[in-house]
């Protein structure tokens, strides 16, 4: 299953979702992956639960966020399809930079083999 | 007596200077972190030595007596093996194709480029760490139907790529390794 951005209204609601899924974990940043998809709900849940969203990049091998991570943040990863690995992995790594954890990966997808 | 024949560097020598300018080009110290989350007080940033042609040209000469001679077509992951596939193919004459990050909006496309089922194909990349860009690859290349003859890397950070890679079941071969490189 893939998000369907053209539907605002469902992204919307999947969106919504997510976040009250999330919330009790009280998360205090929400990172996202590179894809449309993924800055997409990232949004919609940093929105819902009042909190920033920061974009990490694979730069070419190298692990980086769009804005600097807050120091002991407790992360959310919101993706649409979390099968990659090396996206939590490099999440992991950024916050155990800051002090910081990632406390649950939210996707639409079952995650394989994670 | 001097050897008259040793005006021109023999191949190693060449390979060796090769090697020499790949560093004096790429080699980065510092903090960084890697995307595979592994941190590492250097980099090798193949920008730096993709980008002269000087280089590159003799990198596609060198590689270019790795690839399988059963290779029907080269292919790589962008952004970073796209110009190392350029010269390569140039070199060889094998056409490539390009395998993207991200699908299309049509989520389908993950290739740029021509890719045949049954083909014979051998995967480029620039540096491998943990491997896990070439490996996605691979299986992309696989999954579209064509057969993965083996993965080519100019540099290998011995960073447990070949391990994983050969798990997976592919052959995995690099122009240098790190300690080659004395770094």
């Amino acid at each position: 299953m893939r998000l369907d951005t053209s539907d605002p209204v469902g992204t919307e609601k999947l969106g919504v979702e997510l976040a009250r899924r999330v919330d009790g974990k009280r998360p205090s940043v929400v990172l996202v992956g590179q894809t449309t998809e993924d800055a997409v709900l990232g949004h919609i849940v940093g929105r819902e639960l009042g909190i920033p969203v920061i974009r990490i990049y694979d730069e070419e091998g190298l692990a980086t966020s769009s804005a600097p991570i807050p120091s002991g943040a407790n992360a959310v990863l919101v993706s649409e399809a979390a099968t990659d690995g090396q996206l939590i992995d490099a999440a992991k790594a950024l916050l155990a930079r800051v002090g910081g954890q990632l406390m649950m990966v939210a996707a639409l997808t079952q995650l394989e083999g994670r | 007596m001097i050897d008259r024949w040793k005006i021109f560097p023999d191949r190693e020598e060449r390979l060796e200077e090769l090697g020499r300018d790949l560093v004096n080009a790429g080699y980065l110290r510092g903090d960084y972190l890697l995307s595979s989350g592994v941190a590492t007080s250097y980099y090798f940033d193949k920008y730096l030595f993709e980008t002269k042609p000087g280089i590159l040209r003799r990198l596609a000469a060198f590689l270019a007596e790795l690839v399988p001679a059963n290779s029907d077509r080269i292919a790589g992951p962008e952004l970073g093996a796209v110009p190392i596939l350029t010269a390569l193919a140039l070199e060889t004459g094998l056409p490539f194709v390009i395998v993207k990050k991200h699908r299309s909006g049509s989520g389908q496309t993950l290739v740029a480029g021509e890719l045949y089922q049954g083909e014979r194909v051998t995967v480029i990349e620039d540096v491998i760490s943990t491997g896990s860009e070439a490996l996605r690859t691979a299986r992309e290349v696989g999954g579209l139907g064509a057969q993965v003859l083996g993965i080519l890397a100019v540099l290998d950070r011995d960073e447990g790529a070949s391990e994983k890679l050969a798990a997976a079941g592919f052959h995995v071969s690099s122009l240098f390794r790190r300690a080659e490189l004395g770094l």
